[in-house]
């Protein structure tokens, strides 16, 4: 490449390796960058263009026409090509060399440089090679490019050329006029099935709308023969119903002939009925007199045959009557004798029973007294145990109280030498001769001898209080003697048990005036005693002497006893005599009664035979009973002159048979009826029918039909084809998906192994890589670890980003192809032995491809060894 | 000796499902030019009159612009009178085309229905005995009820019938077929001299009198076909009859079913279809059988593309068609395909072979093979 008046380069040339890397090294600012700019502009921007691109390359420092020229090599061809840019003196000349030589110039040479690149250059891979110099970091993808071609055969595949990409391309296309992009029914599809199950159900419609068109006609048909048979019937009927009304007419004569003879009938009949009554009544009049007769006779026989039969239970009631009065005396005297035993019995228990309330009464006068002194003791103490124990306790504080002030309070001791008198806290005491006078101090003391001497003593401090605590328990002691009415411990003790005394006393004294007093009060029991004493002692007066008085008590018991024994059988006795007595009296009442009844029933009879006989000859005397007997027979025989003459006019009526020319007549009403309602319903029905005819009727709906029935046809078609169509696009997507996927993976293999081997060289051995559909890396594994490679660092993606690359260039080149990697001052990110081992991998791609690499800083690639260095200069 | 002009089954407003865009109407304008030819035929002719023996229209449904169109064109020879009996198609039942508004309003003067089974002397010594139909299903053999009560005739008589006849109908338990042998019997008696019949719609001469006659329909309405198009001039008396068959369809139908299994197969089909005449009038059926290859089956697309624009409907017979599209090596590289391509196509090409995916894989070849040729 040479550079003319390019930037701020001057004159430059640069050549590079076809094979292997060429490191570019100079300065800022001396134009290495502008190389990769001059190329893509060389190849895009006509010599006269006035683009920015051009305009932007032109020198800043002198008046001159940037200048380019490369030579290329691309596919077969070997070209060099030079562009001057300059509106009206621009320049391109174009000279090939192979394969045939060619020598063009200006817009012929730009063309036919564009269309051997056209042939021969992957743009895209050309794009993707080159590193630009402050570009973003970003890892190149390569499922766009040749790459797949070279990969594939790399991988001993068969070679997939641009055509199978377009025809996939084509495949897809196709598929998706028929599918979404996630495989359901495209939207096309679903409303041609919905136009075609509309267009279906049109045709159903009109069809439907035919069919009861078709219907209404055929009813309407029907209805019109049916009419004629209606109007007919009508007709029949209505003549029918005439001749039967006629018919009707004629009978009406006879009817009424047949009501009156009726009547006459019914009137003889009530004459007859009332003659045959009174010839009743006057045969029932001479039977009751007969019957009357007949029962008076019966009555009075039967009297006569019960008259000795009723003296027999007279004579019984009257003996059983007496029986019962003997027995009846003789258990009043035993009952008599009962109740004296029993009396006699009484009065020796109640001997006892006096003794023994006596003793109770005694016993409880006694327990009373008792109990009277106990209560009177206890209402007097006023002392209990429990303030007996108060009493000790303050007895106790005191004797303490005192012996502790004893112990403590000074003591003086008098000797009176003489006898003398002297006052002693005022008060006069007297002492014999070597008497001797011992006084504890506890306050104030005072001693005075009249008119000799006065002396007075206080006790110190301690012995006060202690004399106050004495006093103090002595009080207390003093009250509680006071509050039980004593005076001492020794006191209140006696008193104390006096009172438990009492309560013990209190307590028998009452348990044994309950035991003996019972349910009784005392009161009651006195009562009792006293009625006892009474009753026992005037007793013997009172009883008869005879029998004797029994001697003791069982003696009465066992009399007592005999005596109810005897009441009993006696009463026995009373009880058979009264059963007799009543069964006999019973006998006896109805035998009486019995004769009353028939002496009654023969008065009776004899009374009504007289009225009967009475009767019968005041009517006699009215009306004998031939009379009777000849006016029934007038009016029997006027009734059957009235039967036969109504027979004979309702036989001739029922001749005519005039119920069933009535109900001949209501049927025929009837009929005649029913048959206008037919008739005027199958005229209204006819009319509905024509006038639904005629409004469908030029509607055209068999033309409408056939269009219908068309369309959905046609439609149904074009469904059945679109989904045909559908499916093979399908599953011809589906077969080419599976063998590309497969293809891919096939293809990918060479490449990842290829990215690895030179990775290696970089990362160490245990580096790892995954690729995308896009043959872009994904993810990177480094000792065992796998990252996203976006997560990896920035210096670690820019060097991926060269090894991807040089990976791809490796490949293509080795198909024969070629493929500059350019890379422009990249990895600034790396470290120095990251930039030793970059610059390993660098001449290992390098032995493949073609490599550029342009640098400001020679140092970063001093370590790509196999480097031809081309050095620009300032 | 009368001269009149028989025919039937014109079943105006009739539509195929098979006619799309302008064939349709082409289709029925055709039928109403049939009315026209027939009443010039008669003038030509000199005959007397046309009768029309049932199914003048498809429906009693039709149009009012079907109607009035056939009425305009039967006024068109006002000195012809057309006899018009109501058939199978148009009953005279009470949603009759017959009675409806736009008929009664618009019928020439030269327009008779045969609306009942009475005899009309339609020129004098010439009387029809129409058996008109009143309903689509009727129970009896409605010509023979006509002809029960006739007595000898004075006059020539001309049965106008329409229905199947029993001899030639499968359905033999139909209470309305016509009974032949009944009136070819009164044929012999001289009863009767002629009967005129529709339903059929190829020309057809009845029995052995000579005097029983379909006419067929003035224009072919399906493939199934044997003689339409025509219209018969009837020469009769008692003595003598002619039938004379006359032309007057513009269209045809055909069926044909075809065998392809190569290309000298295809060759004979599009000969064929070259050679069909009146080809936009023309309305084909094709029931395809055999096997072809991809190249063959996109040259039969072709052809029957090609040929569907030039007819006035070409059908595939569907039911009766049974094409299997085999690709052979020579398909799969015209594909000119490579690598994972050429691996589908092999992977496409063993499903087209058999099982359930045969069908849709070799849609799927055809499909691959027009893209293919839509890169080319």
């Amino acid at each position: 490449m040479k550079l003319k008046n390019y930037r701020g380069v001057d004159d430059c040339a640069v050549e590079f390796s076809i094979q292997g890397v060429t490191v570019v090294e100079g300065d800022n600012e001396v134009g290495k960058t502008c190389i990769p700019e001059a190329v893509n502009l060389i190849f895009s921007a006509l010599d006269d263009s006035g683009k920015q691109a051009v305009k932007a390359v032109r020198p800043v420092h002198l008046d001159a026409d940037p200048e380019v020229e490369v030579e290329v090599t691309s596919g077969e061809y070997r070209f060099t090509y030079l562009k001057r840019w300059h509106r009206a003196r621009g320049k391109t000349m174009l000279e090939v060399t192979a394969p045939q030589r060619e020598q063009l110039a200006g817009r012929e040479a730009h063309e036919r440089v564009e269309a051997i690149l056209n042939e021969t250059l992957d743009q895209e891979l050309w794009k993707a090679l080159i590193i630009e110099q402050g570009a973003e970091l970003n890892l190149p993808g390569f499922g766009g490019s040749s790459l797949g071609h070279a990969l594939d055969q790399a991988a001993g595949g068969s070679e997939v050329d641009d055509r199978d990409d377009d025809i996939w391309d084509r495949i897809c296309a196709e598929r998706l006029k028929y599918w979404t992009g996630t495989g359901r029914e495209s939207k096309e599809r679903k409303t041609l099935a919905d136009e075609v199950g509309r267009a279906q159900g049109k045709a159903e419609e009109i069809k439907s709308q035919l069919q009861t068109i078709e219907e209404n006609a055929i009813e309407a048909t029907r209805l019109g023969a049916e009419e004629d048979g209606l109007v007919r019937r009508l007709n029949e009927a209505q003549e029918y119903e005439q001749e039967l009304s006629e018919q009707w007419d004629a009978t009406e004569g006879l009817r009424i002939q047949v009501e009156r003879l009726a009547s006459a009938h019914t009137a003889a009949q009530v004459e007859h009925n009332r003659a045959a009554s009174d010839h009743e009544r006057r045969r029932e009049m001479v039977e009751a007199v007969k019957d009357g007769r007949e029962k008076l006779a019966s009555l009075e026989r039967e009297m006569e045959q019960v008259a000795p039969e009723r003296a027999r239970v007279t004579r019984n009631s009257e003996e059983a009557a007496s029986a019962l009065n003997i027995a009846r005396k003789s258990l009043r005297d035993a009952q008599n004798k009962l109740q004296l035993a029993n009396n006699d019995r009484d009065y020796r228990r109640n001997q006892i029973e006096e003794e023994q309330l006596l003793e109770r009464h005694e016993r409880v006068l006694e327990a009373k007294e008792g109990l009277k002194i106990a209560e009177a003791i206890l209402d007097s103490s006023k002392v209990d145990g429990e303030l007996v124990d108060q009493i000790e306790q303050a007895s106790l504080e005191a004797t303490r109280a005192k012996a502790a002030l004893e112990a403590s309070a000074a003591s003086v001791e008098a000797t009176a030498l003489s006898a003398l008198s002297m006052f002693i806290d005022g008060e006069e005491v007297m002492m014999g001769a070597d008497a001797v006078r011992r006084t504890h101090i506890t306050g104030n003391w005072k001693l005075e001898i009249p008119d000799i001497v006065q002396v007075r003593v206080q006790a110190g401090v301690e012995s006060q209080d202690l004399a106050v605590d004495f006093q103090t328990a002595q009080e207390e002691h003093a009250r509680l003697c006071a509050q039980g009415g004593v005076t001492n411990l020794t006191e209140a003790r006696q008193k104390a048990d006096e009172r438990r005394e009492a309560e013990r006393t209190r307590h028998e004294s009452t348990n044994k005036i309950e035991e003996n007093l019972r349910d009784l009060t005392f009161e009651g029991l006195t009562q009792k005693l006293e009625g006892l004493n009474k009753r026992v002692a005037s007793y013997p007066a009172d009883r008869p002497k005879d029998p004797p008085l029994p001697g003791d008590l069982d003696e009465a018991r066992k009399i007592a006893s005999d005596a109810e024994n005897e009441v009993a059988e006696r009463q026995a006795e009373v009880d058979r005599r009264e059963d007799n007595n009543e069964a006999a009296t019973e006998a006896s009442r109805r035998a009486e009664v019995s004769a009353a009844v028939h002496s009654e029933n023969v008065r009776n009879a004899r009374d009504a035979l007289e009225e009967s006989e009475r009767k019968l000859e005041e009517a006699r005397q009215e009306q004998s009973d031939l009379e009777f007997n000849e006016a029934l027979a007038t009016e029997q025989e006027k009734v059957q002159h009235a039967a036969a003459a109504l027979e004979h006019a309702n036989n001739e009526l029922q001749a005519q048979d005039p119920d069933t020319i009535k109900t001949k007549l209501e049927n025929a009403r009837n009929v005649k009826t029913r048959a206008e309602a037919d008739l005027r319903n199958n005229q209204d029905r006819q009319r509905e029918l024509r006038g639904k005819l005629e409004a469908h009727g030029e509607a055209g709906l068999h033309a409408d039909l056939n269009d219908a029935t068309s369309n959905y046809e046609h439609l149904l078609r074009e469904h059945e084809r679109t989904e045909a169509r559908a499916d093979a696009a399908l599953l011809l997507y589906r077969t080419f998906e599976k063998r590309r996927q497969e293809a891919h993976q096939r293809y990918v293999a060479p490449f990842k192994e290829q990215i690895e081997k030179l990775g290696h060289i970089v990362f160490g051995p245990t580096f790892e890589i995954e690729l995308d559909t896009e043959l872009r890396v994904a993810r990177r594994t480094l000792n065992g670890i796998t990252i996203d490679v976006d997560q990896v660092s920035i210096g670690a993606q820019e060097q991926l980003g060269v090894i991807c690359r040089l990976a791809c260039a490796a490949i293509v080149s080795s198909d024969g192809g070629g493929a500059p990697v350019v890379i422009d001052d990249a990895l600034g990110w790396s470290d120095p032995s990251r930039l030793q081992s970059m610059g390993a991998a660098i001449a290992a791609a390098g032995r493949d491809c073609q490599v550029i690499v342009l640098t400001c800083t020679p140092g970063r690639y001093a370590h790509v060894g196999n480097a031809t260095v081309v050095r620009l200069p300032s | 000796m009368v001269k009149f002009i028989h025919t039937a089954d014109w079943q105006l407003g009739m539509t195929r499902h098979f006619l799309a865009g302008e064939a349709q109407p082409r289709f029925d304008g055709a039928r109403i030019d049939a009315i026209r030819t027939i009443g010039a035929l008669a003038v030509d002719e000199g005959c007397s009159f046309v009768v029309v023996c049932g199914d003048v229209f498809e429906s009693n449904q039709v149009s009012r612009q079907v109607i009035l169109r056939a009425l305009e064109a039967m006024g068109a020879t006002p000195q012809v009178s057309f006899y018009l009996l109501p058939g199978n198609h148009d009953p005279l039942d009470a949603s009759s085309v017959y009675i409806s508004p736009t008929f009664t309003e618009h019928k020439a003067d030269n327009v008779v229905v045969l609306a009942d089974s009475n005899p009309v002397e339609v020129v004098s010594g010439v009387e029809l005995v129409p058996a008109p139909w009143f309903t689509k299903r009727p129970l009896i053999d409605l010509v023979a009820d006509v002809c029960n009560p006739l007595e000898d005739a004075d006059a020539v008589r001309i049965v106008v019938g329409h229905g199947a006849i029993d001899e030639r109908s499968p359905n033999k338990s139909d209470p309305a077929l016509i009974s032949l042998s009944s009136l070819e019997e009164r044929i012999d008696t001289g009863q009767i001299h002629y009967v005129a019949l529709g339903d059929r719609h190829s020309t057809t001469d009845e029995g052995r009198t000579g005097r029983v006659w379909y006419s067929g329909a003035p224009e072919p309405t399906d493939y199934d076909e044997d003689d339409p198009g025509n219209v018969l001039i009837v020469e009769v008396d008692d003595q003598h009859v002619e039938v004379m068959p006359r032309r007057v369809g513009a269209w045809q139908f055909h069926h044909r079913d075809w065998e392809l299994t190569g290309d000298t197969d295809l060759d004979t089909l599009e000969e064929w279809l070259d050679g069909l005449d009146a080809k936009d009038r023309s309305i084909i059926k094709v029931a395809i059988v055999g096997q072809v290859t991809l190249d063959q089956k996109a040259r039969l697309d072709r052809l029957l593309e090609h040929h569907a624009n030039l007819l006035a409907a070409l059908e595939t017979w569907e039911r009766r068609s049974e094409l299997v599209v085999v690709p052979d090596d020579a398909d799969l590289s015209d594909l000119g395909l490579s690598g994972f391509a050429q691996e589908a196509v092999s992977d496409l090409s063993d499903l087209a072979g058999s099982g359930e995916q045969a069908v849709v894989a070799r849609d799927a070849l055809a499909l691959l093979r027009r893209l293919v040729g839509a890169g080319t």
